[in-house]
């Protein structure tokens, strides 16, 4: 699964730690997402898009399209 | 709250330095651990004949050894800041679990190493140890995982699924060598199965898997 994690975090000027903080996860998390090695459940997925008020497929890519 | 540039561009969940120093300060403190352990027996019931013996000299060395690099090490790992941030409540919530799991198990590790202190490898050995004492260990070790089950299940889903990763590796290790040393060892080709060997590969293998997927 792709993500644009980091570039939104990026643009929001804030840290991994900070994302995580937010998102109330741990930092590894956040690290893992961003670099494809875990891919978020559903409900982490809302939060994620809820955060930065954008729809989940305007953050994550199955690659299908 | 703003981060700085370089916090923006992390790419690795732990740097390479904090894993080695993490990894030496665990070593170092199961081995000062087991080596205080028996000085402690020995201080409480005046073991006089150990302190001449190789067992103490052991002792006597690795102790202050031990001390000694773990004191460096938890300086170093301190220096190097590795929460690197602000924690999330819930993040703080699972390590708290997780240490507390620790710490409740350390009196019951310290008994069962007093309950040894005679024995020449100690808190390893499986000599025996009175009614009282395995009573005290046992109780300690289930309080343990009772906290560890809640650790589990207030753990978010990334360190979740890197521990189900490393307990998938610990059984499949264990279903593979449990029976096969058994069969062995009434073949003659081993002594017999250790349940305490088995116990600390598959617990070794569980850490690494865990580890590795947390921070790989």
């Amino acid at each position: 699964m792709n993500n644009r994690l980091k570039v939104l975090r990026a643009e929001h000027n804030w840290s991994q730690a900070e994302l995580a903080l937010r998102l109330d996860v741990s930092r590894q998390a956040v690290n893992a997402i961003e670099t494809g090695k875990h891919d978020p459940s559903l409900s982490l997925a809302f939060r994620i898009a809820r955060l930065f008020k954008i729809p989940i497929e305007e953050i994550f890519n199955d690659g299908q399209e | 709250m703003t981060a700085k540039s370089e916090d923006l561009h992390e790419d690795r969940p732990m740097s390479s330095k904090v894993a080695a120093i993490s990894f030496l300060l665990g070593m170092v403190a199961l081995m000062g651990f087991v080596s205080a352990a028996q000085l402690v027996g020995w201080v409480i019931f005046v073991d006089d004949f150990v302190w001449g013996s190789a067992q103490g000299r052991r002792v006597m060395i690795v102790l202050p050894v031990s001390l000694l690099i773990g004191g460096a090490a938890l300086w170093g790992l301190m220096r190097l800041k590795p929460w690197g941030g602000p924690i999330s409540p819930a993040t703080r919530k699972t390590n708290i679990l997780f240490y507390v799991s620790g710490l409740v198990a350390v009196p019951g590790a310290l008994a069962l190493g007093i309950g040894s202190r005679q024995s020449p490898g100690g808190f390893f050995s499986n000599s025996t140890i009175p009614l009282g004492i395995a009573i005290f260990a046992i109780t300690s070790w289930l309080l343990a995982l009772a906290i560890s089950w809640w650790w589990y299940y207030s753990a978010d889903e990334h360190e979740r699924k890197a521990y189900d990763f490393g307990s998938l590796l610990g059984h499949g290790l264990f279903i593979t060598v449990t029976p096969a040393w058994w069969v062995a060892a009434r073949a003659g080709l081993l002594p017999q199965p250790d349940a305490m060997v088995l116990w600390c590969i598959t617990m070794g293998v569980i850490g690494i898997g865990w580890f590795w997927h947390r921070y790989r």
